[in-house]
C-alpha cells in the first residue's frame, strides 16, 4: 500500500478477451506521485490490467476508483479527461500522421488555448519534437516516436501515466533517457506513473514499488529497492 | 394445380443453384455475386447446343455441367489471391462481363431477346407442350441429383475440411489441409451443381435471356442462403421455397403486378438485414441438433496415445528409433522483416521424447521459429530437417503430413464447427477428404467415417472434452479451447509437437491437466517443443531449453543451468550489473 | 432495376476524335472521383462495405427532385439533395451497421445487410416515385465550345463542382480538428481511443460526409440524366472500383482511381465496341488487384 492517498486503486479486479479470462482477483493501488511498476512474464495479465484501468476493456468483476472517483468501465475519452493516460506497447502514436498532428490529436480532450500552451512547453522539454513536427510518425526512429508518446501524454493534460513497455526495442542508451523522462516528469510536475516494463531492471530503478503479476493474479508485492536487492528474479516469472 | 407445381417446380431449381452457392458461402465463407451469370452460363451451354446442333437430354445437362465447372474454376484462380471485399468485387467483374456478353454476343446467345425453343424433355410425358405437372418429374430428377450430390460433399470430410477452412485457415494449414486445393475444389463443385440447375431451367422453361441472370439473381440467391441457414443445405430448400413461394402468394392477394414485384424485394432486403442483425445463422442453423452416432466405447486412454502415434515417415534407417538422434533439425536459420531479424543464423535440434523449451525475452523470436519449423514463414536460408529428411521446400501442410504440427497461442480452434468436427478434420488420410476419394471410392468414405469419428472421441476422451463432443467449439471455456487444440494437435498423428504457449492464460486449476496431458504426450515417445513465458511452467516441463535473444540462440541446457547464469539474467532482466553498484534508485 | 449492359454514363450517340473522348473522359472522370470520396472516406473510416451507398445517392436525387419540383432553384435542389442524403446516411449506420458492430458480425454479414438493405430501399424508392424516371425541372443547359472540344455547361458545372467537394473535404480532412481525428481513428483507432476521440462519433461524422457528397451527386446525375430508381448502381460501382484502383485510405487516390476509370471508358470507346467499354472498369480493377494489390496511391508501405 502507498504511504500517500491512492490517485488510482484497483480492487479485486477481473477481466480478459471474450470467453477468456486474463486477470483474476487484480487489486493494487498508486499514490499520488508515485511510480509503481508492474512486472511479470509475457501473458501474465499486467497489459491487461492497465487496458482494464484506462477503460478499454470492459471490468468483469471488481472497481476501479480513480482520484477518488469510481471509474470502473467508464469510457476512455472520460477518463482522458480526468486526467489518465495510457501510452500503448507497440502502436503508440499515428503513424500516419505528423508529429504535430500527433501532438494535436492528443490534446483532442484539451482546451486549444491550453493545448497550445502546453505544445510550447513539450517543445521544450522535448525539443526532438520540435525539430522534426512536420515529419511522419511513422518514419521516425523507435527512441524518437517514444519521446513522442511521452509529449502526447503531456499533450493531455494527464495526472497519471500508464505506460506499457516503454523501454520495448529500444537500445540500452535510449531505454535511460525514456526513464529519465519519466522520472524527471515525476520529480517536477508530480505525475503518477503505473508501468508494465519488462526491463524490470530499469523499472525497479526508478519504481517506488512494484507488484509481480503470475498467470494473472498477483503473486508478490514489494518496496522496488527490496525487489532489487534480491539474488535474482527467475522465480518470479 | 398447375400454378402451383410451377411454383413447386421453380423453387426445386433454385434450390439446386443454392446447394451450389451454399458450398461457396455457407461452407467455405467465399461471397461470390456471380452466381446468376454462372447460373446463366449453365442455362445457355444447354440452351445452345440444343438449338444449334440438336443435342437432346441428357448430354445437354452434362455439357452444361462441365462448362460451368470449368468457369467457375477459372473463377477461382484470382480468388485465390484476394479476399474479403476484393472478392465481392471481383465476382461483381464476372456477374458484369457475363452478362454484357450473354446481351451483346447476339449472332451466339441472342441478345437481350435470348433463345427460344429449347426442347422440353419430351421423353418423360410425351407431350409436345407439356404442363408444369408434366415436367414435374424431370425437376425432381435434377433436384434429387442435386440434393444426393450436396448432401453427400456436405456430410464428407470433405465438406468438414470445408468448414474448417472457413473458420480459420491457418488453423486448417496447420493439421495438414491443403487451402488452395479446397478453394479451387469448391468452386469446381459449385460450378457442377450451377450447371445442372442451369441446364434444368433451360429444358423447363424452353427460354433463356439474359434477364435470368442479372445480379438481381445473384443478390436473390445470397438472399436465399442466408435465410435459409447458411452451411446447411436443407436450410437452402427451405429458402428456396420461402424465397420463391412467397411472391407467388403475393399475387394471389390480387395486388397490382409491380407493387407486388416491389413487395417481393422490400421483404427479402428487410429480411436480409433483419437476419444478419438477429439471426445471421438464418432459420435452419448450421447443425441441427442431432445426437450424435453412438460408437463403442472409447478405447483406454493409454492406447490411444500410444496407437495412433506414428512417424509418418520413416527415413532413413538411422534416422528412426534410435533414441539420440535428433527427430529436427533445424541450421543455421535466418529471416528478415524488412530491418528486423527474428531469426539471423539459429541452429537448434529437438530429440525424441524429450520436451525442449524456447525461452528468452520478449520479441526474441521464439514464435518466428515454428512459423519457420513449420514451413508457414518461408526461409531467407537454411535447412529444416525432419526424421533426417530435408524438408526445408515443403508446404506447411505437407510438413504436418510427415508429422511435424504445432499448436496457437491463440489456439486458432475451429468456433463455428462441433467440438469432435475439429478433432475428426485433422485426422490423416481420410477417404472421402479429396474429392477424387469422396467420388473414387464412396463405400470406403461411408465406412471409415464411423472408425473416424470413434478416434476423435478417444482424442476427445484423452483430454476429457468427450461430454461436450457435440457443442460448438466457440462455446468452449478458453482452457477448454487449449485442450481441444490438444487434441486436434493429436488427430493429425504427428510426432513433432510444436506448443506455443500451452498453458498461458489459464487459470492454475487447469494448467496441471495441461501439463500433465503435455509430460504424457512426451513419455510416450513424442518429439515436444514449447515456447512459454511462464518460466515456471518452463522449469515444471523442460529437460532441455534454447535460450534466443534477438533471433540467435545465445545459449542451451537444462532451465536451471541458464538460470543460474547471470548473463542470461541481464538479458532476460535488462540488469546491468550487480544490483549494489548502483547509485541512483528511484527512491 | 439494373441494366447492366447501358453504358456507365450516357451514351454520346457518334464517337469523337480522341481528344474530345478525352475531354469526355476528364469530365465524367471528375464526377467519378467525387463519388469514389464520398465512398473512400467512409470505407477507409470504417472498414463497413457500404455498398447501401448506391441508395444514398437515390435518395439524394430523388430529393433534389423533389425540391426542384416544388420550384426551389437548382442550387438550393443541389443543397437539399445532399442534406437529405447526409441524414439518410448516418440512419443507415445507426440503424444497420452499428447493431452489426455491437454483435461483432463478419465482414460478410455487414456486406449482406448492406446489400439487402439497398434492395430494400430501392423498393421503397419505386414505390413512392413509380418507375419511370424523373427529370430534375428548369436545368439550365447550354452548349459550350473550347476550339474542338464540345460539350454542355451542365457538365462542366457538375465536374467542378465534383472538385470543388473533392478539396473540400481534403482541406477538411488535413486542417480542422475533426477532419485530424478522422485520420487518427484510420490510422489507428485503439490509439485514437485512448485519447479520447470517440470512435462512434467519428463514424457518424465520415457517414455524414460520405454521404453528403453522394446526395449532391445524386441532384447532379439528375440534372444531367434523370433520377430512376436503380440509378446509383452503376455510379457507385465505379467509385467503388476507383477506390480499391487508388488505395484504401487515400483521398488522392480514390479521386486518381476516379478519373482512371473515366479516362478509360471514353478512351476505352476507340479501341472497344460498344458493349465492352462498360467492362473496362473492372478490367483495371482486375489487373490493379493483380499487380498492386493495395492500390496505386496506397498510403502505408507495410
Amino acid at each position: 500500500m502507498p504511504a500517500i492517498d491512492p490517485i488510482l486503486d484497483i480492487a479485486g479486479l477481473h477481466t480478459g478477451y471474450g470467453s477468456r479470462e486474463a486477470v483474476f482477483d487484480v487489486s493494487l493501488s498508486v499514490g499520488e506521485g508515485e511510480v509503481v511498476t508492474l512486472v511479470g512474464h509475457n501473458g501474465a495479465g499486467k497489459t491487461t490490467t492497465l487496458k482494464a484501468a484506462m477503460g478499454l476493456l470492459a471490468v468483469w468483476a471488481g472497481e476501479i476508483r480513480f482520484l477518488d472517483r469510481r471509474i470502473t468501465n467508464s469510457s476512455s475519452a472520460a477518463n482522458v479527461r480526468r486526467g489518465l493516460c495510457m501510452l500503448l506497447e507497440d502502436d503508440f502514436v499515428f503513424r500516419d500522421l505528423t508529429v504535430a498532428e500527433n501532438l494535436q490529436l492528443a490534446a483532442f480532450t484539451t482546451a486549444s488555448d491550453r493545448a497550445a500552451e502546453i505544445r510550447r512547453d513539450v517543445f521544450e522539454l522535448l525539443p526532438v519534437l520540435a525539430d522534426r513536427r512536420g515529419q511522419r510518425a511513422g518514419t521516425m526512429s523507435g527512441g524518437e516516436r517514444r519521446m513522442l508518446s511521452v509529449g502526447m501524454a503531456l499533450m493531455s493534460e494527464a495526472r497519471m501515466l500508464l505506460l506499457d513497455e516503454p523501454s520495448l526495442g529500444l537500445a540500452p542508451v535510449l531505454v535511460e533517457q525514456v526513464m529519465g523522462l519519466i522520472e524527471q516528469l515525476v520529480a517536477e510536475r508530480g505525475l503518477s506513473v503505473l508501468m508494465v516494463e519488462q526491463n524490470v531492471d530499469q523499472a525497479l530503478r526508478i519504481a517506488d514499488r512494484a507488484y509481480v503479476l503470475r498467470a494473472g493474479r498477483i503473486v508478490v508485492e514489494e518496496d522496488a529497492s527490496a525487489l532489487r536487492q534480491r539474488s535474482q528474479w527467475w522465480d518470479l516469472f | 394445380m398447375a400454378f402451383y407445381v410451377d411454383i413447386v417446380n421453380s423453387a426445386l431449381i433454385v434450390a439446386v443453384l443454392g446447394f451450389s452457392l451454399n458450398f461457396l458461402i455457407g461452407y467455405t465463407g467465399l461471397i461470390s455475386l456471380a452466381q446468376g451469370a454462372m447460373y446463366g452460363v449453365g442455362a445457355y451451354a444447354t440452351a445452345i447446343v440444343a438449338t444449334r446442333a440438336g443435342l437432346d437430354l441428357p448430354l445437354t445437362v452434362v455439357l452444361s455441367v462441365a462448362v460451368t465447372a470449368v468457369g467457375y474454376t477459372l473463377i477461382a484462380w484470382p480468388a485465390l489471391r484476394v479476399t474479403g471485399e476484393y472478392l465481392i468485387l471481383l465476382t461483381l467483374a464476372v456477374q458484369f462481363v457475363l452478362v454484357g456478353v450473354y446481351t451483346s454476343w447476339t449472332s451466339v446467345t441472342g441478345g437481350s431477346g435470348g433463345i427460344a425453343g429449347i426442347p422440353r424433355p419430351t421423353w418423360l410425358t410425351g407431350s409436345e407442350f407439356p404442363s408444369p405437372t408434366d415436367l414435374l418429374p424431370f425437376v425432381l430428377v435434377i433436384f434429387f441429383i442435386g440434393l444426393g450430390l450436396s448432401l453427400w460433399i456436405g456430410h464428407s470430410p470433405f465438406g468438414r475440411t470445408l468448414r474448417a477452412v472457413r473458420e480459420n485457415e491457418s488453423a486448417a494449414v496447420s493439421i495438414g489441409k491443403n487451402v488452395t486445393y479446397y478453394k479451387v475444389m469448391v468452386f469446381l463443385l459449385a460450378g457442377v451443381l450451377a450447371g445442372l440447375a442451369g441446364a434444368a431451367y433451360a429444358h423447363y422453361l424452353a427460354f433463356v435471356s439474359p434477364v435470368s441472370f442479372s445480379l438481381d439473381q445473384s443478390i436473390f440467391l445470397i438472399a436465399v442462403i442466408v435465410l435459409g441457414g447458411a452451411g446447411n443445405i436443407f436450410g437452402t430448400v427451405l429458402g428456396s421455397f420461402i424465397l420463391v413461394g412467397f411472391p407467388q402468394l403475393l399475387l394471389l392477394l390480387e395486388l397490382d403486378n409491380q407493387v407486388a414485384g416491389l413487395a417481393q424485394r422490400f421483404a427479402y432486403g428487410l429480411l436480409l438485414v433483419l437476419f444478419m442483425i438477429y439471426r445471421p445463422q438464418g432459420l435452419v442453423p448450421e447443425y441441427l441438433h442431432i445426437p450424435l452416432r453412438r460408437v463403442a466405447p472409447a478405447r483406454r486412454r493409454r492406447d490411444v496415445v500410444a496407437g495412433t502415434r506414428r512417424s509418418r515417415n520413416p527415413g532413413p534407417p538411422t534416422g528412426d528409433g534410435d533414441g539420440d538422434h535428433p527427430v529436427v533439425v533445424a541450421t543455421e536459420l535466418c529471416k528478415s522483416f524488412g530491418g528486423v531479424r527474428p531469426a539471423d543464423g539459429l541452429s537448434l535440434s529437438l530429440p525424441r521424447g524429450k520436451i525442449t523449451a524456447l525461452v528468452g525475452p520478449n520479441g526474441a523470436g521464439k514464435t518466428t521459429v515454428f512459423n519457420l519449423l513449420t514451413g508457414v514463414t518461408s526461409l531467407d536460408a537454411g535447412r529444416v530437417e525432419l526424421h533426417g529428411r530435408d524438408v526445408t521446400d515443403l508446404a506447411a501442410w505437407q510438413r504436418t503430413g510427415l508429422g511435424l504440427a504445432r499448436t496457437f497461442q491463440d489456439v486458432r480452434i475451429f468456433g463455428g464447427i462441433r467440438v469432435i468436427d475439429n478433432v475428426t478434420t485433422a485426422i490423416p488420410d481420410q477417404p472421402g477428404d479429396r474429392v477424387s476419394s469422396l467420388f473414387g471410392r464412396p463405400w470406403a468414405t461411408w465406412r471409415t467415417s464411423v472408425d473416424t469419428t470413434e478416434k476423435a472421441l478417444s482424442y476427445l476422451d484423452f483430454v476429457g472434452l468427450a461430454d461436450r463432443a457435440g457443442a460448438l467449439a466457440s462455446t468452449l471455456a478458453f482452457a477448454e479451447q487449449k485442450l481441444l487444440g490438444l487434441a486436434r494437435l493429436m488427430a493429425t498423428e504427428a510426432d513433432v509437437l510444436l506448443l506455443d504457449e500451452p498453458a498461458s492464460g489459464v487459470d492454475r486449476q487447469w494448467v496441471d491437466k495441461i501439463l500433465e496431458l503435455v509430460r504424457e504426450l512426451a513419455s510416450d515417445g513424442r518429439t515436444v517443443c514449447i515456447v512459454e513465458h511462464n518460466l515456471e511452467i518452463v522449469r515444471a516441463l523442460a529437460s532441455h531449453a534454447y535460450f534466443m535473444d534477438a533471433g540467435k540462440i545465445v545459449a542451451d541446457g537444462t532451465p536451471d543451468e541458464l538460470m543460474a547464469d547471470p548473463h542470461l539474467a541481464s538479458i532476460y532482466f535488462g540488469r546491468s550489473g550487480p544490483p549494489t553498484e548502483d547509485t541512483h534508485a528511484g527512491d | 432495376m439494373i441494366h447492366p449492359a447501358t453504358a456507365i454514363h450516357p451514351a454520346t450517340a457518334d464517337f469523337g476524335p480522341a481528344p474530345q473522348l478525352a475531354f469526355d473522359g476528364l469530365l465524367v472522370g471528375s464526377f467519378y472521383a467525387m463519388l469514389a470520396v464520398s465512398f473512400g472516406i467512409i470505407f477507409s473510416t470504417t472498414r463497413t462495405f457500404h455498398f447501401a451507398h448506391a441508395l444514398t445517392f437515390t435518395v439524394g436525387a430523388y430529393a433534389g427532385v423533389v425540391a426542384a419540383e416544388a420550384g426551389l432553384p437548382f442550387w438550393s435542389a443541389v443543397l437539399l439533395g445532399a442534406l437529405a442524403a447526409a441524414f439518410f446516411g448516418v440512419a443507415s449506420d445507426l440503424l444497420v451497421y452499428r447493431p452489426l458492430r455491437r454483435r461483432q458480425a463478419k465482414q460478410l454479414n455487414i456486406f449482406l445487410a448492406s446489400l439487402g438493405f439497398l434492395i430494400a430501399g430501392e423498393a421503397v424508392v419505386q414505390y413512392v416515385f413509380g418507375p419511370n424516371s424523373r427529370p430534375l425541372p428548369s436545368v439550365p443547359v447550354t452548349g459550350v465550345q473550347f476550339g474542338s472540344l464540345a460539350t454542355s455547361s451542365l457538365q462542366i458545372l457538375i465536374a467542378v463542382v465534383s472538385w470543388l467537394f473533392v478539396l473540400l473535404v481534403a482541406a477538411f480532412l488535413r486542417w480542422s480538428k475533426y477532419g485530424l481525428a478522422i485520420r487518427g481513428v484510420e490510422s489507428n483507432a485503439v490509439l485514437a481511443d485512448a485519447f479520447g476521440v470517440s470512435r462512434t462519433l467519428i463514424f457518424v461524422l465520415v457517414f455524414f460526409i460520405g454521404s453528403f457528397l453522394a446526395g449532391a451527386g445524386g441532384v447532379l446525375f439528375a440534372a444531367r440524366d434523370t433520377a430512376t430508381p436503380g440509378m446509383g448502381l452503376e455510379p457507385l460501382l465505379a467509385a467503388f472500383i476507383a477506390v480499391f484502383i487508388g488505395g484504401i485510405g487515400s483521398i488522392a487516390g480514390a479521386a486518381v482511381g476516379g478519373l482512371v476509370l473515366g479516362f478509360a471508358e471514353s478512351l476505352g470507346a476507340i479501341v472497344l465496341p460498344g458493349y465492352l467499354t462498360n467492362i473496362v472498369a473492372f478490367v483495371i480493377l482486375f489487373l490493379v488487384l493483380v499487380v498492386r494489390p493495395r492500390g496505386l496511391l496506397a498510403p502505408r508501405t507495410t
